[in-house]
């Protein structure tokens, strides 16, 4: 199981790099976006820089995600899982996509605190929030474009069915982070650090338990 | 069986519409007379629940078994259920503007219920944006499970951690824990009635689900002749 992962990954990796646009892209518009921001609102509030963030990179993580099964095609597909095991084949995607939108996210943060400045005081709990919400978006978010595909109907049923089910992963994420960014002790943050936790935890079950019914054809 | 269920919803309700009604309560202030508001808004989340969870469950056996009538029974199910969520947020909106002074609060409850509504909506743009038969069916299962899920932290852990909700029930509304049942230290009276329209509403959940499955099969049957 592990070597398959690790083959996917390496798969995954050489895809991603033969065809550049697709991360070159998301790290303009990370960038574009930021600059427009920059542009509109001057200074923010630390609050509102907080929320934000997160709506940037909620819909940074969407775009980075929802490509992922549909790059796919059916013939390559069923390839794959003569090969692989459906198990192997997910859990790649999201290890995957959990990195790629830590990078992305990282990427986002620097530009933005580039322009917009940075309220944070207490790094450490800032990173840990965002830490722990993108990867309740990126395991959320891989088993949903992986449902997404098979409506075979883009982006916009991505969206309806991923921003209502992201709400307490994204609520949370921003609970946490602004701890961070108001200096608070880690203490105070420990029952929303459980919570998500659990969240990630049951989506990630939740993934694993019902992906192989999406891919029986 | 069904009959039961059509009995009990008509024999529930229309008690509790007119004892509901004229029944005594107790007077508490800001509250006044629309704490009769309880049998009518409080059930609907009750149904909402209920309902959600049959959904659920006709969604697992649909990924077990197959059957295309656990399919559109989990739709039937997921659809009143969508019903009854739409009518509690419309009784509760109601109830705020009198007691807290606007349609819309702010209040977390209000936000979640909210989300959840739009869980279910996704639910039904998923089904309609696949035409072949069995893939709708057991794409929509699998969405319908996660729907589920989701509702857990939406309805049952996030209004109870809020640091303020207007709802009872929240941490800063002095009656922690389950927001139903202290529900305004519920006097005995208003029990008489607010059990009753609970099941009198679920019955009739039962009730709508099954005509909306029959209509549902005959369209099938319409289609293939």
């Amino acid at each position: 199981m592990i070597q398959e992962v690790k083959q996917l990954l390496r798969k995954e990796w050489t895809v991603e790099w033969r065809q550049k646009y697709a991360i070159q892209g998301v790290f303009w518009y990370s960038l574009t976006v930021v600059f427009l921001c920059y542009l509109a609102f001057g200074s923010l509030k630390p609050f509102v820089w907080l929320s934000l963030f997160w709506i940037l990179s909620l819909f940074t993580a969407v775009n980075a995600i929802t490509k992922s099964f549909v790059g796919e095609s059916k013939a390559g597909m069923a390839y794959f899982y003569t090969l692989f095991s459906s198990k192997s084949v997910l859990a790649a995607k999201i290890i995957y996509h959990w990195l790629l939108s830590l990078f992305l996210s990282l990427v986002l943060l620097g530009f933005y605190s580039l322009l917009l400045g940075s309220p944070v005081q207490k790094y450490d709990l800032f990173f840990t929030g965002i830490f722990l919400g993108n990867t309740g978006l990126a395991v959320a978010l891989t088993f949903l474009s992986a449902i997404s595909h098979k409506a075979r109907s883009g982006a916009s049923v991505m969206a309806v069915l991923s921003f209502p089910v992201l709400i307490p992963t994204i609520l949370l994420g921003i609970k946490i982070s602004k701890m961070g960014m108001d200096g608070l002790p880690w203490s105070t943050a420990m029952h929303e650090m459980g919570q998500i936790s659990g969240i990630i935890l049951l989506t990630g079950a939740l993934s694993f338990l019902l992906f192989p019914y999406l891919w029986r054809d | 069986m069904h009959l039961v269920y059509r009995i009990i919803a008509v024999v529930f309700l229309v008690y509790a519409f007119t004892w509901g009604l004229i029944g005594p309560v107790p007077a508490k202030p800001n509250l006044e007379e629309t704490i009769r508001n309880l049998y009518y808004h409080v059930p609907m989340w009750f149904g909402l629940v209920l309902l959600a969870f049959c959904s659920f469950l006709f969604s697992v056996f649909y990924l077990l078994k197959g059957e295309s009538e656990a399919d559109q029974l989990a739709e039937s199910f997921a659809l009143t259920s969508t019903v009854f969520g739409v009518l509690g947020f419309a009784t509760g909106m109601l109830w705020a503007q009198y007691t807290w002074g606007n349609w819309w609060a702010g209040d977390v409850k209000q936000i979640c219920a909210l989300a959840s509504i739009l869980v279910y909506g996704a639910y039904f743009v998923l089904r309609n944006a696949i035409a072949e038969q069995q893939q709708r069916a057991r794409v929509a299962a699998v969405y319908n499970i996660l729907a589920f899920f989701s509702l857990i932290p939406l309805l049952f852990i996030i209004p109870r951690n809020a640091e303020f909700s207007l709802h009872p029930g929240g941490q800063g509304s002095g009656s922690v824990g389950n927001p139903a049942f202290n529900k305004y230290d519920l006097d005995n009276r208003m029990r008489l009635v607010f059990w009753p329209a609970i099941f009198g509403w679920f019955s009739l959940g039962l009730w709508m689900t099954h005509q909306y499955f029959r209509i549902k099969v005959l369209e099938i049957k319409k289609m293939l002749s």
